[in-house]
């Protein structure tokens, strides 16, 4: 196969095939065609890993994979490539450190090599579509604060922008990209001082009069339990007492959550259904499975704005008299392993191609290809856009490329309740307490959202398995206990009461949790894997006993006070922490499992100055003009938001840029 | 050539009306129990062409519905009189021969096989496979196709002396949102040119096409409607021919060629081997009692859409729900039962027939009418359970 394959004439290159390469490709195709002159510029995507699932029966193999998989990990439908190797929770696990905190043996079972001392607990998908394609949907929009954490509180870093600067942004991620269903009244969030409409009043009048704005379709339902704890914890104020003596009051608000699932649209939107398959998915059918897969394709995933992209687009000359338009490809299995450049140290540069491999499922050899455009784009995800940076030697005065990793780490409480509220049914989540997301506690500790939990005991006991074992007497006992319509019937009972909440605490940035590069670990393509540094700061560890705290007030306010341990099943708070689990983590003495959200950010950060951080506030690199390097990896701080709509607005302000970087060029 | 049948009084074109809405829904267990036969995950190219198609007949039923709601009858599923014709039932009963429209012949309830499919290109050929209009047969106050009906609900809908303007009105319309949102957009009624518009709609994405289109190339979009991304249907009699024949349409064939393109292989190993059993038995059995508990769902099923096309919000008493206060429109609970339905059809057409080996339980889609007849299948079912526990 030749390697010229004349790729020098795009215009644009991306390198990732997610939320992030979809959003800027259309913002920039949509922007530019609406200049004067037009402008139409040709795109190519370059995704690692698999096309699987661009129709609808293609993706119907991921389903099917699903269903077959044993651990429902989010990773299981989406068969990765030991071309383009995918990080799996299920290969956590613990590295050995030594007496003097240095790592002795990585754990290096998976993708990742963890240096510890704690593992990374995260994931992400490497097909097309991206994580995307097993996110949850949850779609908060950050909170003032949270874009001015050192102004504010005199901690971690501020954004180069302003909630309001990127307030638009959110409005179109919401409405053009991903489809968000909620009710603006029902985001009652601390920080945005009392009043909702005014957090989401809209500048765009035309579209919002009086700028009023609403979502794009009203909210999914809140589920039952949703409704129950709302019912059981009207009035309850959890107390929190800080270091200092003084106490924290934190009313405890039921929220129903904004998310990318389609819901009844208001007036003038439609809704997008599944890829190849428009019938499908125009509505949230209520499986449970959002994480790891939506079978209906109800839930926004980036294959949904590639395909129209390539629907309206097609990579092809316009047939005679045909008006010129933008051109989009997308090619899977191609691997980027070099951003190639002329920056030397501490100078800075242009970047003059990228270097690709395509590998096949054949057994053929992969091929190397060169590409050039004269703008790139990195959207391969905040680990994979470090790794390549670093590999390449580029971006990276700062010395920040690959620093600053953040997640939101997770503490899982859980009980048995006095009343069935329907667990294992409906969408993962519908609702969350936002009380902790903002306050002047977050001066000394990190602010915390809670996420109310649709799946009973799944993540924290591997429900409803290990329940059917409990109860035909694998459990303590030893002996048989329950069978047939015995055993169904007190499944029945005890099932639909599993209840478990999350809190999921702010990361905030340390150079020394970090992704880093190793010639000794290399995946089958002989790119670098990442090696990962990663611990949880003071900062955050002074937040596990606020949330184990806020967890036991808002259990006895249940009437689920009760220590009680499995196999024995009746009203109580079943949390409890085994100090060998890979996600122990031990503060004061008292032992937590903190898992990862999937929530993988910082690595390129955003900001003014070019010696502290990668990108600017358009997530352009501050040392290669011509490159940007966009996604979750560029926020300086993560707030307590999922972080893919805010990622998602920030690809909109990079798309309306580079649109009007082409403006001036000739057509 | 026989002259067709006219609708000649508004009293005519509402009875007609009710008809049209029970024609929509008589098609969707003919389909549906094809559909559901597919054992999961496999025949997926079938499957999907056949929902894509039940899902236009519900949205022709919704049409048909805000047709006539627009002329201010509410529909009901209780029987007319059309012209000289007495005690027509809107809802069908399998085996189903249409009261209205002689040439569709006999709708059984089938799970995927030739046969099946073959009835499916039938009830969509605009002449119902006959080779000429005039070979069949008519009875008075009837019609020989879909098309001739939709044809003269059309022309009476146009002609002022039979619904002058201000007969229409926009009351009790199903809005577009309230409406799933696959297989196109609801109209909303408020006038003749809107409910010309939704009748046109029912011919143009279905049953009821002019014969004409057999001549235009098969993949022409018909419907307006484009629901993004280039996301468009042909007509449905297309689409069956493709499944019929094991292959697609190429782009430049005509809709009366032979379908040349891509293949399209139907696993007939893959199908549940459901056969139907009408009306015959009791419930003793656990079979016959499964069978009961689908057509209770179903009969709530059809009397919640209807609920629904009444303009009448079902009320839900939930404690809970601090919204409470809001309209909850009885078409959006109807959603439920119909998955619930589906899981029970599915659950029918996996369990062995004990009369018939080789086979299984087929759903019956039998509407069972509010009143003595219903109150029997409840206190059947109650008893049953009684001896279940």
């Amino acid at each position: 196969m030749s390697t010229n394959d004349h790729d020098h004439d795009y215009d644009i290159v991306i390198v990732g095939g997610g939320i992030s390469a979809a959003t800027i490709a259309k913002t920039v195709i949509e922007k530019a065609a609406a200049q004067t002159p037009p402008r139409h510029p040709r795109i190519l995507v370059l995704e690692a890993g698999r096309a699987t699932a661009m129709s609808a029966d293609k993706y119907d193999t991921y389903v099917d994979a699903y269903q077959e998989a044993l651990a429902k990990v989010p990773n299981s439908p989406y068969p990765a490539s030991s071309s383009a190797p995918q990080p799996n929770v299920l290969d956590i696990g613990r590295p050995i450190m030594g007496p003097d905190g240095t790592t002795r043996v990585p754990s290096d079972n998976g993708y990742f090599v963890q240096m510890g001392p704690l593992p990374f607990g995260s994931d992400y998908a490497r097909s097309l579509g991206g994580t995307t394609l097993h996110w949850l949907g949850t779609c908060l929009r950050m909170l003032p604060n949270d874009f001015r954490m050192q102004d504010a509180y005199g901690h971690s870093v501020n954004w180069p922008l302003r909630y309001e600067d990127l307030k638009p942004y959110y409005e179109r991620a919401e409405w053009d990209i991903i489809g968000v269903s909620a009710d603006v009244e029902d985001q009652v969030y601390p920080g945005i001082g009392g009043d909702p409409a005014k957090y989401f009043e809209s500048a765009d009048t035309g579209k919002f009069p009086g700028g009023v704005y609403h979502f794009p379709m009203e909210r999914i339902p809140s589920s039952y339990l949703d409704q129950y704890l709302a019912k059981k914890s009207a009035g309850l104020v959890v107390e929190l007492t800080d270091d200092h003596g003084r106490p924290h009051t934190f009313p405890v608000e039921v929220s129903n959550t904004p998310v990318g699932r389609n819901s009844r649209p208001a007036e003038g939107y439609q809704p997008i259904g599944a890829v190849g398959n428009f019938d499908q998915g125009q509505r949230c059918e209520g499986n449970s499975s959002c994480i790891p897969i939506c079978p209906a394709q109800a839930k926004y995933n980036a294959l949904k704005t590639l395909y129209e992209l390539i629907v309206k687009y097609p990579d092809r000359e316009p047939a005679d008299g045909g008006a010129r338009k933008a051109r989009v490809a997308i090619r899977s299995q191609c691997v980027v392993s070099r951003v190639l450049h002329t920056q030397r140290t501490g100078g800075t540069g242009t970047v003059t191609g990228l270097t690709y491999r395509t590998y096949f499922d054949d057994g053929s050899a992969p091929v190397e290809h060169t590409v050039t455009a004269d703008t790139y784009v990195l959207a391969a995800n905040a680990v994979e856009n470090a790794t390549l940076l670093l590999a390449s030697g580029a971006a990276n005065n700062s010395d920040q490329v690959g620093r600053n990793l953040m997640d939101h780490p997770l503490l899982i409480t859980w009980g048995l309740l006095e009343d069935g509220v329907g667990a294992f049914r409906g969408p993962g989540s519908t609702s969350g307490i936002p009380a902790f997301r903002d306050g002047t506690f977050r001066s000394e500790r990190t602010a915390f959202r809670v996420e109310i939990g649709n799946w009973g005991w799944n993540f924290p006991e591997n429900a409803p398995y290990d329940t059917v074992h409990d109860l035909v007497g694998g459990g303590e006992s030893g002996q048989v206990g329950l069978y047939g319509k015995e055993l169904r019937a007190r499944l029945g009972e005890i099932l639909p009461r599993q209840f478990r909440i999350a809190w999921e605490l702010e990361q905030d940035p340390e150079p020394t949790n970090r992704v880093t590069i190793d010639d000794r670990y290399k995946d089958a393509l002989g790119n670098h894997r990442p090696v990962i540094h990663y611990d949880l700061s003071p900062y955050v560890r002074a937040s596990l006993p606020w949330a184990s705290e806020a967890s036991r007030q808002l259990f006895t306010q249940l009437g689920i006070g009760d220590e009680v341990r499995r196999p024995e099943y009746r009203p109580g708070d079943y949390t409890h922490y085994d100090p060998d689990d890979p996600s122990a983590v031990t503060h004061d003495g008292v032992t937590y499992w903190v898992r990862g959200a999937g929530h993988v950010v910082g690595t390129h950060r955003m900001g003014t100055d070019p010696a502290t951080s990668v990108v600017d506030s358009h997530q352009r690199s501050h040392d290669l003009p011509n490159l940007y390097i966009v996604g979750c990896g560029s926020m300086p701080t993560l707030g307590t938001s999922n972080p893919t709509l805010t990622m998602t607005a920030l690809a909109l302000r990079t798309g309306d840029r580079i649109a009007e970087q082409l403006k001036g060029k000739d057509a | 050539m026989t002259e067709s049948t006219r609708i000649t009084s508004l009293k005519d074109l509402k009875a007609a009306l009710q008809l049209a809405v029970g024609l929509e829904l008589s098609t969707i267990p003919v389909y549906l129990t094809a559909l559901y036969s597919i054992e999961a995950g496999r025949n997926t190219d079938a499957a999907q062409t056949i929902r894509s198609v039940v899902m236009e007949e519900m949205l022709h039923m919704t049409l048909a519905a805000n047709v006539l709601n627009a002329l201010g009858e509410v529909p009901s599923t209780r029987p007319v009189d059309f012209q000289d014709r007495r005690n027509l039932s809107p809802i069908p009963a399998y085996p189903l021969d249409s009261p209205l429209v002689s040439g569709i012949g006999t709708l059984e309830l089938l799970p995927l096989t030739p046969r099946a499919v073959d009835g499916f290109v039938r009830i969509e050929h605009p002449l119902h496979g006959a080779a000429t209009l005039d070979a069949i047969p008519v009875q008075s106050g009837g019609f020989r196709t879909i098309g001739e009906f939709y044809d003269a609900v059309d022309a009476a809908l146009n002609d002022p002396a039979i619904c002058p303007d201000d007969v229409f009105r926009p009351v009790r319309q199903i809005p577009d949102s309230d409406y799933y949102g696959g297989a196109g957009h609801v109209i909303e009624v408020k006038d003749r040119a809107t409910a010309r518009e939704a009748v046109l709609k029912i011919v143009d994405q279905g049953e009821g096409l002019p014969e004409e289109y057999l001549h235009r190339p098969a993949k022409t979009v018909t419907d307006a409607d484009r629901l993004g991304s280039g996301w468009q249907m042909y007509s449905h009699y297309a689409r069956f021919r493709e499944l019929q024949c094991g292959r697609r349409f190429r782009p430049d064939q005509r809709a009366d060629q032979n379908p040349e393109g891509a293949m399209l292989l139907v696993d007939h190993t893959a199908v549940q081997p459901a056969l139907y059993t009408p009306h015959n038995g009791g419930s003793d059995s656990p079979e016959g009692a499964a069978l009961d508990a689908f057509d209770l769902a179903y009969s709530h099923l059809v009397d919640d859409i209807y609920r629904a096309f009444a303009g009448e919000p079902k009320e839900v008493v939930d404690p809970l729900d601090r919204h409470a206060d809001r309209e909850r429109p009885a078409l959006r609970s109807a959603v439920h039962i119909m998955y619930a339905l589906k899981n029970m059809a599915v659950a029918l057409m996996r369990t062995p027939n004990p009369a018939k080996p080789g086979h299984t339980l087929c759903p019956r889609f039998s509407y069972v009418p509010p009143g003595g007849d219903r109150d029997k299948l409840v206190q059947r079912l109650e008893n049953r359970g009684g001896q279940d526990r």
